[in-house]
């Protein structure tokens, strides 16, 4: 499938993120560059603290942007942005957040944390069918009725996490940025809740972009994959090619690290794979190896990686 | 794995308030934890594998307490516990948790390398000079690079992954007995995880402590346990070794878990997803559990519950499959020959 004639999402160029701590500075995000087509399910994996969360949560304008630009249907997002403007991007871009735990309300019960998009974007005409959405958002992810008059801290962790996604969906956004939306539930919830987000990926076509440190999940899911490591873009391609064909050293690494839900895989896994790369991006090009592939690297470093 | 057993709970019974009606989170647990073992406990979100294990710490929340049953450690009955005073000799000393989430265990005004050294001052009594070099010690074996220069970070200045590297080192600051891990990986890349998994397998042959370990990754469970319990609405319904309960389960929701592993999906399809939701814990739970969402129950299911039955001296199941009188039924074909099916996966991801 060619990705040429696809309408471009949301694109970010060359974004670079610092963060200034004391006398320090920490260089979270480096020249990270790429595009998200409409109706995908764009991947993002990477090491913890390879700059992931930073990447949407600047996406997002909650992060401040160092330099580059960030576009949503062709329109400039990143920079100053009039009041209408940030609302309207509020409803269109909703985000699901890592820590289910610190983005909840804890004052708040579920039924006016559901609601709160609701209310802000005025989705709805009578209380009764406000009350339906809430009800309907909660039992596509798993939840009951009788939680919506509960508080955050006395639901188990997966429950806090469908709390966050049932949030995010309920006001019908179009891009989704979904950080480990699903990281704390039981496989089968996951199940249902993957199969949700398809289900209205294909009804309503949504756009995801998705992180997670369960690559099995990211394959399962993802149309293309980036991953990220110490905060650059090492590796970008189809789903399907990068765990076919990985080029980069450590999307390898990363691959081969993945736990198989098999005791005697498991038993005699090969120790030690896991060694850090030690390569110095900051010189690396991006280039496109194969239509659609691309690799982070030097001319001699990329000839080296894709020798058969 | 020794038969020393160092944990037994007994019928262990949990209820929670909530605005002037009683939920029941916990319903008549019994388990045995074996002196140096690693533990699985694996199950449904909202199930109860983290109250359960709260109440070997006393870290209920104050509208939750035990009702019913005994829990022995130590020649102590753990429920009975009532001051906090009498809990601080055992929580964090001798049971030490790694929870879920790491945003509320560590402190957000106070260096890493304090959070750390604090602890080795207090319960392994070291001055301040020893605890920092120990402290360094252990964020290098967790694999914070750079431990020296970022003794002295807060806890924003670490990714999420980081933090939780530092709440485990924490854990193991008190060399514990048993260590409680709920979830512990979750936000961790596979190549830390790795990491920290190795480390956790060998600290606890080291220092012959006992794991518990909550986690909804099938595959860290694997990779982990020497034994796997699997909870479903506040019960245990199935135990066993892990290659029992991987390769030969019998209870239908270890059936349908192992069903949903997205390993086994097929891309543009959906997941197998079990149908329905739990039952209400407010109400008193009749015949199986499960049986609502399982759409080869049995009459007698819905009806009565249940007893444990003997699959092998180490392999237990909570169904009614397993009485004598009931039907053969076998486990569904998608996860028949599952080590193969892994295989072959494997094979399909080009690495060595
Ligand atoms: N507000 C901040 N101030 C200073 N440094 C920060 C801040 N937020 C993030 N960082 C740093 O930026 C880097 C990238 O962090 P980020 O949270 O984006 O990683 P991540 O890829 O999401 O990791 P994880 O998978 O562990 O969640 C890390 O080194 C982190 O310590
Ligand atoms: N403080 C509380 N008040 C009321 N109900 C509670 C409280 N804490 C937990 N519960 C309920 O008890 C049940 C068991 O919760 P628990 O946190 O043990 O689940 P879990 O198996 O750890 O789930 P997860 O995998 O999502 O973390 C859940 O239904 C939850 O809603
Ligand atoms: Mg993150
Ligand atoms: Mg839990």
């Amino acid at each position: 499938m060619s990705n040429e004639n696809k309408e471009v999402l949301l694109s970010v160029k060359n974004m670079h993120v610092v963060f200034k701590v004391g006398r320090r500075r920490v260089h979270a995000v480096n020249g990270v560059s790429f595009d998200v087509y409409k109706g995908e399910t764009f991947g993002l994996v990477g090491e913890s603290g390879s700059g992931k969360t930073t990447v949407i949560r600047t996406i997002l304008g909650i992060n401040d942007l160092t330099s580059g630009n960030i576009y949503f249907k062709d329109n400039l997002i990143s920079g100053k942005l009039s009041r209408r403007k940030k609302r309207t991007l509020k409803k269109q871009i909703q985000m699901i957040f890592q820590d289910p735990a610190a983005s909840l309300n804890e004052r708040a019960n579920i039924d006016y944390i559901v609601s709160e998009g609701l209310y802000n974007f005025k989705l709805f005409n009578t209380e009764q069918e406000r009350r339906e959405k809430v009800v309907k958002a909660l039992t596509d992810v798993g939840l009951l009725e009788e939680h919506i008059t509960r508080y955050p801290h006395e639901f188990s962790g997966g429950q806090r996490q469908r709390i966050g996604i049932a949030r995010a969906l309920v006001i019908e956004p179009e891009l989704v940025l979904a950080d480990e939306p699903i990281s704390a539930l039981d496989v089968s919830i996951r199940a249902q809740v993957l199969n949700l987000m398809k289900k209205l990926q294909r009804d309503r076509d949504l756009t995801y972009l998705f992180i997670a440190h369960d690559l099995s999940i990211i394959q399962y899911i993802s149309d293309r994959v980036g991953v990220m490591h110490n905060g650059y873009l090492v590796e970008l391609a189809d789903a399907n090619e990068i765990y076919a064909n990985p080029l980069h050293p450590y999307t390898k690494s990363l691959l081969n690290a993945i736990p198989q839900p098999d005791p005697k895989t498991e038993r005699f896994r090969v120790r030690g794979v896991y060694e850090s790369t030690d390569i110095h991006y900051e010189s690396g090009e991006w280039i496109e190896v194969t239509p659609g592939h691309f690799l982070l690297g030097t001319p001699e470093q990329i000839k080296e990686w894709t020798k058969k | 794995m020794s038969q020393e057993k160092i944990i037994e709970m007994r019928n262990v019974e949990v209820k929670f308030m909530v605005r002037d009606r009683e939920l029941t989170a916990i319903r008549d647990v019994s388990l045995d934890v074996y002196k140096g073992e690693i533990l699985a406990i694996v199950g449904e979100s909202g199930s109860g594998k983290s109250v359960l294990t709260k109440t070997l710490t006393g870290m209920l929340e104050a509208n939750g307490r035990i009702s019913g049953g005994e829990i022995w450690y130590e020649g102590q009955d753990l429920s009975k516990i009532g001051s906090n005073k009498d809990w601080l000799n055992i929580r964090g000393k001798k049971i030490a948790t790694i929870f879920q989430d790491q945003s509320t265990s560590l402190n957000p005004l106070k260096r890493i390398g304090s959070q750390i050294t604090e602890v080795l001052e207090l319960h392994r009594g070291m001055s301040k000079a020893e605890a920092k070099v120990e402290a360094i010690r252990l964020l290098e074996r967790v694999g914070i690079p750079n431990a020296t220069a970022r003794f002295r970070d807060y806890p924003f200045q670490y990714s999420g992954g980081m933090r939780q590297r530092v709440v485990i080192a924490i854990a193991l600051a008190c060399q514990p007995d048993i260590l409680i891990c709920d979830e512990p990986t979750t936000a961790l890349d596979v190549t830390i995880q790795a990491q920290i998994l190795d480390l956790i397998k060998e600290l606890s042959v080291e220092n012959n402590f006992t794991v518990l370990f909550i986690t909804h990754d099938l595959g860290v469970v694997a990779n982990i346990a020497d034994r796997v319990a699997v909870m479903y609405a506040g019960q245990i319904i199935e135990y066993g070794t892990s290659d029992e309960v991987f390769y030969d389960a019998r209870h239908p929701y270890t059936w349908a878990l192992l069903s949903s592993l997205p390993q086994l999906g097929t891309k543009g399809k959906d997941l197998f997803a079990i149908i329905g939701t739990p039952p209400s814990l407010f109400h008193k739970v009749e015949g199986d559990a499960f049986a609502p969402r399982n759409p080869l129950a049995l009459e007698i299911d819905f009806v009565e519950e249940p007893p444990m039955f003997k699959v092998s001296e180490t392999h237990y199941a909570k169904t009614w499959l397993l009485d004598e009188r009931a039907p053969q039924m076998n486990k569904p074909e998608a996860i028949v020959n599952l080590s193969e099916k892994v295989k072959k996966l494997r094979g399909d991801l080009n690495v060595k």
